[in-house]
């Protein structure tokens, strides 16, 4: 298959409002209503440095006179800060804004990682067979015996504690993408594993076989393409748990540097000021990162149920 | 069955010497140690041996999982042989071991699977599929002159060259067997192994698609190794038939001496099966027995248990095939002229 033959104009659209996963969307509110916020909160973290009131990172931009400031609209003095400002003076929507940012690239990294990873793994494992499936289904199977959290905790200290000291900030994001990278690839593996197993003994497989046809190639060309539902679902849905691992990580001070704080590093600042009334500092950032997870979750259920031909 | 006698045809296309493949089926090994189960291997093919010559339709019969998919497998390389050998045009295909080596042979061999359904990739388009053997040999030279070749191929199967843009859910079984058709003539082959091209589909489907495969055979001269378990079906195509049972040849002849004169016990039970008009409505003696377990086949004859021929030696002796009138059988009876000359519903029960 080198090129595929050019569709006649417009049909791809027809395709789109015809096919039963636009009808299953248009019918459901919640999704819609899921999917719009997912690409609100998307359109905000891409568009921060545009859209921010301010730029938390710039110090010049700070001034510590602002700092525990109240929300806007709550009774008393406005300061101008919709949301209210940290110890530091920083607006609250600003550093949640940019905050989202390094939360969504973790997330959306980390997946990627996994997925490349699980999908590859499971792919070899499925079509090899034999010793080399034995061996990447049993370390899998190990590691799903441990919570995830703990896996990517271990890893994100092993790794860091590898690195020299100058470099462990500069370096803190990519080991974290790493860490929850592959504390996550079990799942895509053990799934494309699974239908691996039954592509490969279909007589398409065996035609390609036939011909000679490299077995990276059958497996790239041929298995791939009729992998890829499932795995489109479990990313959507491990997006969600990725974002809620590295804020979980945040939080608990070994994520992101507090240079660039995501949102789980937001929570964990506005955590020391919630008992002297300051709520605002963490509820925010909070509720953002629990509506963000909520709304990729929807729609990474409802994804899962509208690719299934069994639910329809 | 180890005998070169079923072989000695001088124009053969392939040679099929002494064929077996035996499938370990224990228990995966903690699990055994621990229950003490022995290896058990399964012999689906045990010792085959025929030759296919060049332009004739060579058929092999048999009941499910008497081993004649497995030999089909063989002969095209799909599977490894467990013991004896395939030589296709003089090279003897287990003894090449370099992709390069290997290549210009696998152009020439193709096969036409069984199930439409699953034999074509359903994210890859019809022209993809057709077009993936003229790829991997390197047979075109550009886009235009792939498109071409194509529309070529799809015509010679009775489709439509538009009919490439097409994915394979949008076509009927039958079509998608054109589809497959079409795959497997694309690289020009000489030699085709059909598994059962025709059990998926409708009866008056079958014989549109048997009848574009004699046309295509005429046109190009293919050979043909055809798999079926239909007896009518392979009636309407076989040039000779190899009756197949419990992994071993017991018959080859050809279609008109097995059918007017089978000389093997199972191919006469075989042929007393098919339905026919005269017999309509009555009941039919029903077949003693069922096929054995291949994991422990019974010593002698495979055949025995089912044979009404059978005697002391059949139970101890296992028979060899050898030449009887123009047909190789492999039967103690036969060779002792123990059997009554075949009628239809005699077949001694």
């Amino acid at each position: 298959m080198t090129a595929p033959m050019p569709d006649p104009p417009g049909t791809a659209r027809r395709r789109l409002l015809d096919s039963d996963l636009w009808f299953s969307f248009s019918r459901s509110p919640t999704v819609v209503v899921a999917t719009a916020v997912t690409v609100i909160m998307l359109l905000g973290a891409l568009l921060a440095p545009l859209i921010a009131p301010q730029d938390p990172f710039d110090l010049s931009s700070l001034s510590i006179l602002d700092a525990h400031v109240p929300p806007s609209w709550m009774a008393g003095e406005d300061h101008g800060f919709l949301l209210g400002s940290d110890d530091q003076g920083r607006d609250v929507l600003s550093a949640i804004l940019y905050g989202s940012r390094v939360s969504i690239g973790v997330g959306l990294a980390s997946v990627a990682l996994a997925l490349i990873l699980g999908v590859g793994l499971g792919l070899l494992a499925g079509y090899a067979g034999g010793r080399l499936d034995a061996w990447i289904m049993r370390t899998a199977e190990i590691q799903l015996s441990f919570p995830t959290i703990l896996i990517a905790l271990l890893l994100n200290g092993v790794l860091r504690s590898a690195l020299p000291a100058h470099m462990q900030d500069q370096l803190a994001i990519p080991v974290l993408i790493l860490a929850i990278g592959i504390s996550g690839w079990v799942q895509y593996a053990r799934t494309v594993r699974g239908t691996t197993l039954v592509e490969k003994n279909k007589e398409y497989v065996q035609a390609a076989r036939l011909i000679g046809i490299h077995p990276l190639m059958i497996m790239l060309k041929h298995i791939l393409p009729n992998t890829m539902g499932p795995v489109l679902v479990i990313a959507t849905i491990h997006l969600a748990v990725a974002i809620i691992t590295e804020a979980t990580l945040s939080f608990l001070g070994v994520g992101v540097p507090p240079t660039e704080p995501s949102l789980g590093t937001l929570i964990r600042i506005g955590n020391d000021f919630l008992f002297s009334g300051e709520w605002w500092i963490t509820i925010f950032p909070g509720a953002a990162l629990a509506i963000l997870v909520l709304a990729v979750n929807l729609l990474g259920d409802w994804l899962r149920d509208a690719l299934n031909p069994k639910l329809r | 069955m180890t005998g070169a006698q079923m072989t000695d045809t001088p124009e053969a296309l392939i040679e099929v010497r002494d064929l077996a493949k035996t499938f370990d089926v224990s228990k995966p090994g903690l699990v055994r140690l621990l229950e003490g189960l022995p290896v058990q291997a399964l012999k689906a093919v045990d010792g085959v041996a025929f030759s296919i010559r060049r332009g004739e339709t060579f058929s092999l019969v048999g009941e499910s999982g008497c081993g004649k998919s497995s030999v089909a497998r063989m002969v095209v390389g799909l599977d490894r042989p467990t013991r004896g050998s395939v030589v296709f045009d003089g090279t003897d295909l287990a003894a090449l071991r370099r992709r390069a080596d290997i290549a210009p042979l696998r152009r020439r061999m193709q096969m036409i699977f069984q199930d439409p359904y699953a034999s074509l990739n359903p994210r890859w388009r019809v022209a993809d599929v057709v077009a993936e053997p003229l790829d991997a040999f390197g047979l075109v030279r550009s886009r235009s002159d792939r498109t071409e070749k194509v529309a070529e191929v799809l015509q010679q199967v009775g489709l439509s060259p538009d009919d490439g843009r097409k994915y394979p859910h949008e076509f009927s079984g039958g079509q998608r067997q054109r589809i497959s058709i079409a795959r497997a003539l694309a690289a020009n082959p000489d030699f085709v192994v059909c598994d059962e091209p025709t059990s998926a589909l409708d009866v008056s489907v079958q014989a549109q698609i048997l009848n574009l495969m004699k046309d295509l055979q005429q046109r190009f001269g293919l050979t043909y190794l055809f798999i079926s378990h239909d007896l009518s079906v392979v009636n309407h195509v076989s040039s000779r038939i190899g009756v197949m049972y419990l992994g071993r040849l017991c018959e080859v002849a050809t279609a008109g001496d097995l059918f007017r004169h089978p000389q093997h016990p199972y191919s006469r039970l075989l042929l007393d099966t098919i339905p026919d008009v005269a017999m309509a409505g009555r009941a039919r003696a029903p077949v003693p027995g069922e096929v054995p377990d291949p994991i422990d086949p019974p010593p002698g004859c495979a055949f025995h248990p089912r044979c009404p021929f059978a005697n002391e030696r059949c139970l101890q002796e296992r028979p060899e095939p050898a030449r009887y009138g123009h047909s190789t059988v492999a039967c103690h009876a036969v060779e002792e002229q123990r059997i009554p000359p075949f009628s239809r519903s005699n077949t001694g029960r």
